[in-house]
């Protein structure tokens, strides 16, 4: 049936939504209802909620293809929708991009995700980080939530935060209900559209980085991430203050974005060896807990961890895939690993994608076959001499 | 239309329930036979934004 659409619009994804399956009408809309051949108390032991398990559900004796049941296949629906899709446009030579609403196990093979109606509010924009982390701990890595929040009024100071948390988002999109007031970047004045374009010109800028922690992890391990994932002896990480309001991009990027309606400032805890503002330079000691000033038009707080590399592009240069293989800024946070009186050792280590063109299926295909991430790693020796002064990279 | 696409992605939405009894969608997959069937042996009907529907059943080799 995608056929007849795709004859008229050459399109290359699917947005697939109210695929739970969702149904108004709270199993069969006949009424009486039909006669059921599940015995709820027996089959399904367990009642989320403790509530009626057809609400804004099909019947759960409905049957699928092969005589398969509703009750035993409602989780796998969204999955199927999703492969059926993406089977159907890969097959017209391009990479599908699919959304979906439902998901489960093996769905991240063929679909991305958003966290669903969200409400355009503070709590929501807080819960996103958690919500963003427990689908990536799921095995949903293409994930976000709905920036300026779907349900609901967004404000100027609430769709400002949102920008700069949701530009971080894998899936960063803007998405608001019909009812709602208008939140499109340029709708709630000068201060969210500021707010927009500079963090959604840093996430641009980004995508290499992303795309390689994608690359790399095959489908398996989280990208949005809580700290204590990977400073896991690192008791302060365990904080609920720090564990809801700050975040890792891979093992390189950490963010502390503002969640909490009123604030221009918050503190930041930085574990492990220490950590550069991306933004300024600034460092900031392993261990040490430091206030930072957040403007609603600043791009989101980042930081680069100590001797690691982050790769920088114009953002005006990558609004395609193609041109992720293009000119790039290294931006290296250098550690000291050794010194004495007349030299000083410098490292910082990364992985680069030997992926020339990043739009070719096949090479991308391949290059998921194969070990194409080649590490980096940049030295810098400077040595002390009375007669010359000399810099090895 | 077919041009937009040359410059721009485009993701249309879409959904898997049908608008019951009308139109080229529901007629293509009643032709298939890919709908959802109910206890009685039907064509599971429903309520979503279109009003009543039927279901596209993914189990179903036919569904796209």
């Amino acid at each position: 049936m995608l056929e007849h659409l795709h004859s008229q619009i050459d399109f290359s994804g699917c947005w697939l939504d109210m695929n739970e399956i969702s149904n108004l009408c709270d199993g069969p809309c006949s009424s009486p209802a039909g006669p059921t051949v599940i015995d709820y108390t027996h089959d399904i032991p367990y009642h989320p909620g403790g509530k009626n398990i057809e609400m804004v559900n099909i019947p759960l004796n409905a049957s699928h293809h092969g005589q398969r049941l509703e009750a035993f296949t409602h989780v796998f629906f969204g999955l199927m929708e999703s492969y059926s899709t993406y089977e159907y446009l890969k097959g017209k030579g391009r990479r599908p991009f699919i959304l979906s609403r439902s998901h489960t196990l093996g769905s991240s093979r063929y679909a991305a995700h958003w966290t669903g109606d969200n409400k355009s509010n503070f709590t929501f924009l807080k819960l996103s980080i958690g919500g963003t982390f427990m689908q990536n701990m799921l095995g949903m890595q293409m994930v976000g939530s709905d920036i300026c929040g779907f349900g609901g009024n967004a404000t100027e100071e609430l769709c400002a935060r949102f920008f700069q948390l949701g530009s971080l988002y894998p899936f960063a999109r803007n998405h608001n209900e019909f009812d709602a007031i208008d939140q499109e970047p340029y709708a709630l004045g000068p201060v969210v559209l500021e707010a927009a374009k500079k963090n959604l010109k840093l996430r641009y800028s980004l995508l290499k980085t992303y795309y390689r922690e994608f690359l790399i992890r095959r489908g398996v391990g989280t990208i949005f991430r809580p700290l204590f994932f990977e400073f896991y002896n690192d008791s302060n990480l365990f904080q609920q203050e720090i564990m809801e309001s700050q975040l890792l991009i891979g093992r390189v990027l950490m963010s502390a974005p503002i969640v909490e309606q009123g604030q221009t400032s918050r503190t930041v805890f930085f574990p492990g060896e220490g950590w550069f503002d991306l933004h300024t330079g600034e460092e900031y000691k392993g261990g040490s807990l430091s206030k930072i000033e957040v403007e609603l038009t600043d791009a989101v707080p980042l930081f680069v961890r100590k001797g690691y590399l982050v790769f920088l592009q114009d953002s005006t240069n990558v609004t395609k895939t193609d041109q992720l293989g293009s000119t790039f800024q290294l931006w290296a946070g250098c550690n000291l690993v050794s010194s004495n009186a007349t030299t000083w050792e410098y490292r910082a280590i990364g992985g680069l994608l030997a992926l020339g063109d990043y739009d070719n299926s096949n090479d991308v295909d391949r290059c998921l076959a194969e070990e194409c991430d080649y590490r980096i790693t940049v030295t810098l020796l400077i040595s002390k001499s009375t007669d010359s002064k000399q810099l090895t990279l | 239309m077919k041009n937009i696409t040359a410059r721009y992605r485009y993701v249309p939405i879409v959904e898997p329930s049908i608008r019951n009894k009308q139109g080229y969608a529901y007629e293509e997959g009643k032709k298939r036979n890919v709908y959802i069937q109910s206890a009685e042996g039907e064509d599971q009907v429903g309520k979503v934004w279109a009003g009543l529907t039927n279901f596209v059943d993914y189990f179903h080799p036919n569904a796209t």
